[in-house]
């Protein structure tokens, strides 16, 4: 029984938390991400890094007050890459129910 | 959380779920410190209205015994004013499709309290001016009971949006509680009825204070601090017998 590839970069922990968090958010705080996942400063920047780099998220650093903030957004690459893993996922789901 | 890798397709859909709840529950203890707060403040403001109207009874002037009213337009302000304070350096709940339901929601109710009751007090004013007192208490506005009532709606249907249950039956109850109270007057006859007349006259005039008081206490503190202190997600850890026997890395290969 073969089942459908599983994308390896959303295919991790902290990943696939972050996206799962920004896809039912329009966008989020770094502050707001690392509360929610309980990551790391440090883990989960490289982990957003990553996303940025595939194209999966955007990274904004702007300022709130005299304060750094950064915000990531979801694209719509990052969307239809989570939808792909969902899909994929659900053939393992349903041969296991089985 | 850790970079883990080596994920079944249970924990994977575990994360998503976990994640999408938190996502819903960080909205629910949004909405449940606004609540908390405006219910606290709402509150202050009612027992300062009420002493406020109480004292100024027999002092003469434009207005005896309804200058604590004029309070209730800097209610939105301060309360907004003390939320500000409180989230000062934490972090932004984002928008989601939850978040922006609940706060179109209190945008409808708020934009309807504000007109109706500026409506009301110019024309009651007006009425009071220019007319014969029995045209005003004929058709005479009431704030309160509306404000109530409109409140009441914006705490249940918040509820229905965030799943709450409690806060249905809260603003529901709460809501139609009051109203009846205060459609009856049944504070006034019964509790107010004890005290000489003098006393009864000046507690009279504190009227709506009371009703206000009693609904935030309902209607908006308690839910409001039941949604705030709702207990933590518990972590989803996946139950190892129910996974599936296939290995993170023959799911990445699709084997």
């Amino acid at each position: 029984m073969s089942y459908q590839p599983l994308d390896p970069l959303l295919h991790a922990e902290l990943r696939l938390a972050v996206m799962s968090l920004l896809i039912s958010n329009v966008e989020a705080e770094f502050p707001y991400i690392k509360e929610q996942t309980g990551a790391t400063a440090g883990n989960l920047s490289v982990q957003i890094d990553k996303l940025s780099a595939a194209g999966y998220i955007k990274v904004k650093k702007t300022f709130k007050g005299k304060r750094p903030c950064t915000i990531c957004r979801i694209t719509s690459k990052g969307q239809k890459a989570f939808e792909a893993y969902v899909q994929a996922l659900k053939s393992y789901l349903e041969v296991g129910g089985e | 959380m850790e970079e883990n890798t080596n994920l079944t397709a249970e924990r994977s859909l575990e994360i998503i779920t976990e994640q999408i709840e938190k996502s819903r529950q960080a909205v629910s203890k949004d909405t449940g410190q606004w609540l908390f707060v405006s219910g606290l403040i709402t509150m202050g403001m009612a027992v300062v209205a009420a002493l406020l109207n109480y004292f100024t009874v027999y002092t003469g002037g434009a207005l005896p015994g309804f200058w604590g009213h004029l309070l209730w337009f800097v209610l939105p302000l301060i309360i907004w004013v003390v939320m500000k304070f409180i989230n000062r350096g934490r972090a932004h709940v984002p928008e989601n499709l939850i978040g922006t339901l609940v706060r179109k929601t209190w945008w409808t109710v708020f934009t309807f309290a504000i007109v109706y009751t500026i409506f009301a007090a110019v024309l009651n004013r007006i009425m009071i001016c220019y007319f014969e007192i029995e045209v005003y208490n004929r058709y005479q506005m009431h704030v309160t009971p509306f404000l109530i009532l409109l409140l009441a709606v914006g705490v249940s249907i918040t509820g229905h949006i965030l799943k709450k249950r409690k806060l249905v039956w809260f603003g529901t109850l709460g809501g139609l509680l009051i109203f009846i109270l205060y459609k009856t007057g049944l504070i006034a006859r019964i509790i107010w009825g004890f005290f000489p007349m003098p006393t009864y006259v000046k507690l009279s005039m504190i009227t709506p204070c009371e009703y206000i008081f009693l609904f935030a206490l309902i209607g908006l503190t308690i839910p409001g601090w039941m949604l705030k202190k709702a207990d933590p997600l518990t972590p989803l850890r996946g139950n190892k017998d129910s996974q599936v026997s296939v290995s993170g890395e023959e799911m990445v290969n699709g084997k």
